[in-house]
């Protein structure tokens, strides 16, 4: 008997779906019809029949029913009269709908171009269809305790990738990325370019677009890829097959043939390239033992495993599989992966992609939506104090049988048609500045109104409407109906929620000012702060590779040969780091086998008295001879060794295989950013001096030479003496572009990222004050209109102007007082917070609180006065006689 | 709760305020006849096969269901549940009755199409065959 039943599931479904009190009538006579026709069509075609039967019941009547019972019945109307409401009354009160209408279109402005951005952010590198493509990074961890002993780093070593890839057979390609600077020669024109070297299937693993060539185009050795900017740079077009460009390295050339032009997606790619040659060439930048050791750390490794799945777990893996390699007594070399879409957002490895602090992309959303509270809070308070104008309709709406929700939906509308209309010219506005804005920050924000874009429009819209048009009806709904009707609703402007935004709104906007006054006191603090050496008309003039110490002293030699006539030059030098980059650090093992870490340049004789740097103790370098073994150190070395008498101490490396002798100490200048401390240094002249026996390295410059020139220039006119700079360099050294920056430009540089932040914040504080400040003028205008006949009948009973003022503009003075009592404890911890990163910082003083507080105080005061001394001089007559 | 300014009296839905569309589709008509037809005996499957017989038109169980559905939300039929049989596993069915509202506007569109049907050439005809 039971197979004489429709299928089971399909009763299931129908009765899941089915309303319980249609059920039973509908189940019988299905059942029914599916009995009899069992009996004349067969269970099979029975069953079939059943179930077409209940998947037709699967309609909006069936499955609506109860659910949204006046589904029918969408009173169309009654939106389309709420629309045609909202327009009249924006309409009849313009001054309040443009300050509304304004205010919410500048925040949403805001907001959009912070959506562009932070959406830019997040897309880096997903231009890359293969989705399994990792960086490889390693950090030094020690055997016994497991504690890391070193950052993570994306830099590693040369043969560590290929052994990686011939190893674990899950990597399915690889490529290495390492870069040099080069001297590109194309006929005569020397162009100072820096070129990357990749493994030949780098082009087919990444998807930067090849605009002409193949994939392949990096199998022979003499080929090279250039990218469409410099396809154009070189040869005037982007079709550059087939032709060849000289590129020196090292001070040696060779003709390379261009083989593939690609777009090098540079505003999206963590992988900045230009000029791309084969791997191997790198030998001519690095020596041969640099080419198989696993510790000189000078490359960047991408690998490409079968799937993501492999990856789960791999490390170990990976560590062990070059762990003979790599570990001695006391570490191993942990590798880890980072796949390619969370470079740019990731801050915990090092490496040379450009990168950018996710913490930045909260900052960033967190002021938007500052902004945007700011905005709906003057939308909110301003069209209710408006909208209690209205009770009068409201109270008819009622009247005439409105529920509450209905006056609830039209408050929403009447919301959404303001926040589209603000929507839609907050867009055009962001249109119009986003080319200004990515200037500002420098940027590259392109306004793209993609469907993405489109929908969070929209979206936000909605909710500023529903969040603002429901607080809104709250406070409107609430009020007897008879009082609504006979117009006698006193408003209670001073409403407890009403007050409370007011105070919340200008917190925000204090606060705001004060962040920007602390990022700007601080900034200039840095700039201004003695480096403990001269910045000013300091020079920096790159060497781009001199093949060896001897050759670079050469150069220097000759230059300062040439630039010496000048009596406008007071000194040249030349050192390994410059103060474009960090510079250079190694490690060495003390007694105890403990890991110390100290800075490290080398430098010419006259390096200290070049850069103007202090001598505290000791003696500077001898002039004449070779200084062997010499080093001096800064105070912070001494300090931390705690020595008393410097001039007779070693540097406690247990492996030093030569003794060096310190013959001074200089006062502690920075050489790193003011983020950072400043930390032991030692400089010298002999190379050699302490290097033997060091255990590890990090820097930017390799070998171990002079890459820099120093160059003090004295007074005059600037251009005149780079002019005369530039001939000498000309003739010292005729082959190579003459690259040279400004020390303070340079360090104006490194604190660009926070100079950006400035401008971030600066914008936003304005961009707030001024929504704010629009609501409190359409605010005070509102309560001086409705208190136009007391301000009448004070006058007329003897009041004066100033009584009258005070009166009115009393009530916002107190609020902003308490505006500032609430912000100030909050932009206290905040600027303590962001101040944490700078190692040397301003103290917060009460200065910077009060400007910022009593300049949100003045502004409002200067425009609530000025509307309580209008309606205070306005002749009593006028507001008293229409009745 | 909101009452009635003038008589005090408390307020019942909003929606049934709405005026109601007065029109039918064809085969809503055709169900809401057949209800009137079936009297006392009007329920899905009756109506399936009442369909079948006098107008040799295969219709489907579903589609008369939500119809009815539909009607009933309309107020032209109202049902109860009843009468209990073995053949469907001992569950009542739902029987449909007309309603007022229904039955006066079956006729209201009886009589429009009476009228249009007057106004058709045809009628001249016969005149003719009178006269």
């Amino acid at each position: 008997m039971d197979d004489q039943n429709p299928s089971s599931w399909v009763m299931k479904l129908l009765k899941w779906f089915c309303p319980e009190e249609l059920y039973e009538g509908i189940i019988g006579d299905f059942m029914e019809q599916f009995d009899e026709e069992v009996k004349s069509l067969g269970l099979g075609r029975a069953r079939r029949r059943f179930n077409r039967n209940v998947f037709r019941l699967l309609h909006p009547t069936i499955l609506l029913r109860n659910k949204i019972k006046q589904f029918n019945y969408l009173p169309m109307g009654m939106y389309k009269s709420h629309f045609l409401v909202a327009y009249r009354s924006m309409m009849k009160h313009r001054f309040y709908s443009f300050i509304n209408i304004f205010g919410l279109a500048m925040a949403v402005a805001f907001v959009f171009l912070s959506f562009l951005f932070i959406n830019q952010e997040l897309r880096y590198d997903a231009f890359h269809t293969n989705k399994s493509i990792y960086r490889l990074y390693s950090q030094i961890r020690a055997t016994e305790d497991q504690k890391i002993l070193s950052d993570a780093s994306a830099i590693i070593s040369i043969p560590l990738v290929p052994d990686l890839a011939s190893q674990v057979p899950s990597i399915a390609s690889h490529s290495r990325l390492a870069s040099n600077s080069a001297t590109v020669l194309l006929g005569d024109t020397p162009y100072d370019e820096s070129v990357h070297f990749v493994d030949k299937d780098f082009l087919s693993m990444f998807s930067f677009p090849i605009v002409h060539g193949l994939h392949n185009a990096l199998e022979d050795p003499n080929s090279v890829v250039i990218s469409t900017e410099h396809a154009i740079k070189y040869f005037g077009e982007t079709d550059a097959i087939g032709k060849s460009i000289e590129i020196t390295l090292n001070d040696s050339t060779r003709t390379y043939l261009v083989k593939g032009v690609v777009e090098n997606m540079e505003q999206v790619s963590s992988i900045p390239f230009n000029i791309l040659v084969p791997f191997e060439t790198f030998r001519m930048v690095v020596s041969e033992r640099a080419m198989t050791t696993y510790n000189t750390a000078s490359i960047e490794g991408y690998v490409v495993f079968e799937n993501t799945d492999v990856t789960r777990g791999i490390s170990p893996l990976l560590s062990s599989a070059i762990e003979k390699e790599t570990s001695d007594d006391h570490s191993f070399l942990e590798v880890g992966i980072q796949n390619m879409s969370d470079i740019h957002l990731d801050p915990d490895v090092i490496g040379n992609a450009k990168y950018t602090d996710p913490q930045k992309l909260y900052i960033i959303g967190g002021l938007a939506m500052l902004v945007l509270l700011v905005a709906m809070i003057n939308y909110i308070t301003l069209s209710t104090s408006h909208t209690l104008k209205r009770m009068k309709e409201v109270g008819l709406r009622k009247t005439l049988g409105a529920f509450k929700s209905q006056i609830r939906v039209q408050l929403i509308i009447e919301s959404f048609s303001l926040s589209i209309l603000a929507g839609a010219i907050g867009v055009g506005l962001a249109f119009v500045i986003t080319p200004y804005f990515s200037q500002l920050l420098d940027l590259q924000l392109s306004f793209a109104l993609d469907w993405i874009a489109l929908a969070f429009i929209v979206l936000l819209a909605l909710a500023i409407a529903l969040i603002s048009g429901s607080i809104q009806s709250i406070l409107i709904i609430k009020h007897k109906l008879v009082d609504a009707l006979k117009g006698t609703i006193v408003l209670r402007k001073d409403s407890l929620l009403n007050q409370s935004l007011l105070v919340l709104q200008f917190s925000l906007s204090i606060m705001l000012i004060i962040g920007t006054l602390v990022v700007r006191t601080q900034m200039n603090y840095i700039q201004s702060k003695d480096l403990g050496y001269e910045q000013e008309r300091l020079l920096e003039i790159s060497m781009q590779n001199p093949a060896d110490i001897t050759s670079a002293n050469n150069l220097l030699n000759r230059l300062r040969l040439e630039l010496e006539k000048d009596a406008r030059i007071l000194g040249v030098s030349g050192s390994m780091n410059s103060f474009r980059e960090p510079w250079t650090q190694f490690g060495f093992r003390q007694q105890d086998e403990s890991v110390e870490r100290v800075y490290f340049n080398k430098v010419e004789e006259n390096y200290v008295k070049t850069m103007g740097i202090e001598l505290v103790q000791g003696v500077d370098f001898d002039q004449n001879s070779e200084n062997k073994g010499k080093i001096l150190v800064n105070e912070s070395l001494v300090k931390y060794f705690g020595w008393e008498d410097p001039l007779s101490e070693q540097i406690p490396g247990k492996y030093f295989t030569s003794s060096h002798q310190i013959i001074g100490v200089v006062k502690d200048f920075h050489y790193s950013t003011l983020h950072n401390k400043i930390e032991p240094l030692a400089i010298s002249v002999d190379n050699e001096a302490i290097l033997e026996g060091v255990t590890g390295l990090s820097t930017w410059v390799w070998p171990i030479n002079m890459y820099t020139i120093e160059l003090r220039v004295g007074p005059g006119d600037l251009g005149e003496i780079m002019n005369v700079v530039e001939a000498g360099w000309e003739v010292a050294n005729p082959n190579q572009p003459f690259v040279y920056s400004f020390v303070d430009d340079v360090l104006a540089k490194n604190y660009e990222e926070e100079s950006r932040w400035q401008k971030v914040t600066d914008s936003a504080s304005a961009f707030s004050i001024i929504i704010a400040w629009l609501g409190l003028i359409g605010l005070t205008k509102l309560s001086m209109q409705k208190r136009e006949k007391e301000i009448g009948i004070r006058k007329v009973l003897g009041s004066t102007v100033t009584n009258i003022t005070t009166l009115l503009s009393r009530k916002f003075l107190i609020l902003i007082i308490i505006a500032n009592v609430v912000a100030w404890p909050l932009a206290w911890i905040l600027s303590e917070k962001w101040l944490e990163d700078f190692t040397y910082r301003i103290s917060l003083g009460p200065s910077l609180f009060l400007i910022g507080g009593v300049g949100v105080l003045l502004v409002a005061l200067a425009s609530v006065g000025y509307q309580s001394l209008r309606a205070a001089v306005s002749n009593p007559v006028d507001s008293l006689k229409c009745e | 709760m909101f009452y009635n300014l003038y008589t005090n009296a408390p307020y019942i839905s909003f929606t049934t305020y709405i005026e109601m569309k007065t029109y039918l589709g064809e085969f809503e008509e055709v169900i809401l006849t057949m209800v009137g037809f079936l009297g006392d005996e009007a329920y899905g499957n009756a109506i399936v096969k009442e369909v079948q017989e006098k107008l040799d038109r295969t219709v489907n169980l579903s589609a008369v269901h939500i119809t009815l559905y539909r009607l009933e939300d309309k107020g032209f039929v109202k049902s109860e549940m009843r009468g209990a049989t073995s053949s469907r596993g001992g569950r009542r069915k739902r029987y449909f009755a007309i309603t007022n509202a229904g039955l006066s506007l079956l006729q209201e569109m009886q009589t429009q199409r009476k009228k249009l049907w007057e106004l058709f050439p045809q009628l001249n005809f016969e005149k003719l065959i009178y006269g």
